[in-house]
């Protein structure tokens, strides 16, 4: 009997290595690294020096309970905001939401929340994960494919170096998704896999790809693709109760009018639509419901309808003239 | 464009670039709102009420060729004009 060693080929047969899940900030690959995390419940931002690195960055985070969140290599945490006091690789984030104060003098590092399961904020739904400033560093390209249960705020609204990658697929409890104007972040998932979803803000991101059905998310408030051609949001528009402002300008969403809703009490703020989907029966039907509710034009007042949609039809004839003389701006297909 | 009107309508035949906003306005003292239909190529309605000068985000993403104005009979002139750009609520 002849084995591998007998026939000299033995040398071409990989030799078995253990998994070392210990994390190597200096060496191991940033994908290597969140798996290593993963296993130790987790959560890292990677940091980015930017410019000379002598500027502070203030990065907001929140749990549900406090914990450590430590910053590896060059990094460090200071109390104030000039970077000058308190210097430390360690801080605490509380159960408010907590600014961190940190400066990287170059290359890279990463900051290391202990208790990945805790994370609730990347920011709050009023304020940015990062408030970037001059030669302070950057969110580089922060992964959120991870099991991140208690994550309920992703906000990142504004066109800065700073951007984040991944699925939201396993944010169960996410609330509100707000990178609008940021253009460099790369979000995809399902807003199936986030019931809670009230506010999804990813105007003016053309990287951004989410899909799934507002169906599954009752308490949807807000809902802003404008400018984002690459996510395909379907669902009842008449099913989301709560929700004012419809913004898909440039994205041809599949969205639907069938269950009619008679309580568009709230003040309507925008409703624009380009769906295949949304027949002439409900086009008519959605003016002919906004007009009986009510509901007085205020802020955006735009009902824009044209586009995918089918023409109106004289059925709504009088709702149409009725909303244009409470102040509506009314777009739509002509019959 | 200034554009003359005859009973409150008007047809325009002409190339229009694509654009992401409009203006109109009117020059005549209007004492009521009035309410505007512009449609572009024959399908697309912007309907609204015009109470005083208005900036209009419409990303048709099509080259007009023909523009219908219908409003009251009392309107005369109006002064369209088209933008590359979208205008900035709030601005």
């Amino acid at each position: 009997m002849y084995n591998l060693r007998h026939l000299g080929l033995y040398k071409n047969v990989p030799k078995k290595r253990l998994f070392d899940p210990t994390p190597n900030y200096e060496r191991d690959s940033y994908s290597l690294l969140q798996y290593k995390s993963h296993l130790r419940n987790e959560f890292l931002i990677p940091l980015k020096a930017d410019g000379n690195g002598t500027g502070v960055a203030t990065i907001y985070l929140q749990s549900t309970e406090s914990q450590t969140i430590n910053i590896t290599g060059a990094g460090r945490f200071y109390t104030n905001a000039q970077g000058t006091t308190g210097e430390s690789t360690s801080a605490v984030v509380g159960t408010s939401l907590t600014p961190l104060y940190v400066k990287l003098n170059e290359g890279s590092c990463y900051l290391v929340l202990t208790k990945a399961d805790k994370l609730s904020g990347l920011g709050s739904s009023s304020v940015n994960v990062i408030t970037e400033a001059t030669n302070a560093p950057i969110i580089n390209g922060c992964n959120l494919g991870y099991n991140l249960p208690n994550i309920i705020n992703i906000r990142l609204a504004a066109n800065t170096k700073s951007f984040f990658t991944g699925s939201i697929d396993n944010c169960h409890n996410l609330t509100s998704l707000n990178i609008n104007g940021n253009l460099l972040s790369v979000i995809t998932g399902s807003i199936d896999s986030c019931p809670s979803l009230a506010y999804v803000l990813i105007s003016g991101n053309k990287l951004c790809a989410l899909i799934g059905s507002i169906d599954s998310c009752p308490n949807l408030i807000w809902l802003n693709t404008s400018g984002n051609t690459l996510s395909n949001i379907s669902g009842d528009i008449g099913k989301a109760i709560f929700c004012n402002f419809f913004n898909c300008d440039g994205n041809t969403s599949p969205l639907t009018y069938v269950t009619r809703r008679s309580n568009w009490t709230s003040s309507v703020w925008i409703i624009h639509i380009s769906s295949s989907l949304m027949t002439t029966e409900m086009v008519d039907n959605l003016f002919i419901d906004i007009d009986s509710s009510g509901v007085p034009a205020a802020n955006g007042n735009r009902i824009n309808v044209n586009g995918l949609c089918a023409p109106v039809s004289d059925a709504s004839l009088a709702a149409r003239n009725s909303l244009v003389t409470k102040g509506y701006i009314l777009v739509y297909n002509n019959a | 464009m200034k554009i003359q009107l005859k009973d409150g309508t008007a047809v325009i035949k002409k190339e229009i670039p694509k654009f992401k906003s409009f203006s109109l306005e009117i020059f005549q003292k209007i004492e009521n709102s009035i309410p505007f239909k512009i449609i572009f190529n024959k399908s697309v309605v912007a309907h609204f009420n015009f109470t005083g000068s208005i900036n209009f985000n419409l990303d048709l993403n099509e080259t007009v060729n023909e523009l219908s104005i219908e409003t009251d009979k009392s309107i005369l002139e109006i002064e369209i004009n088209f933008f590359e750009n979208e205008f900035i609520e709030g601005a």
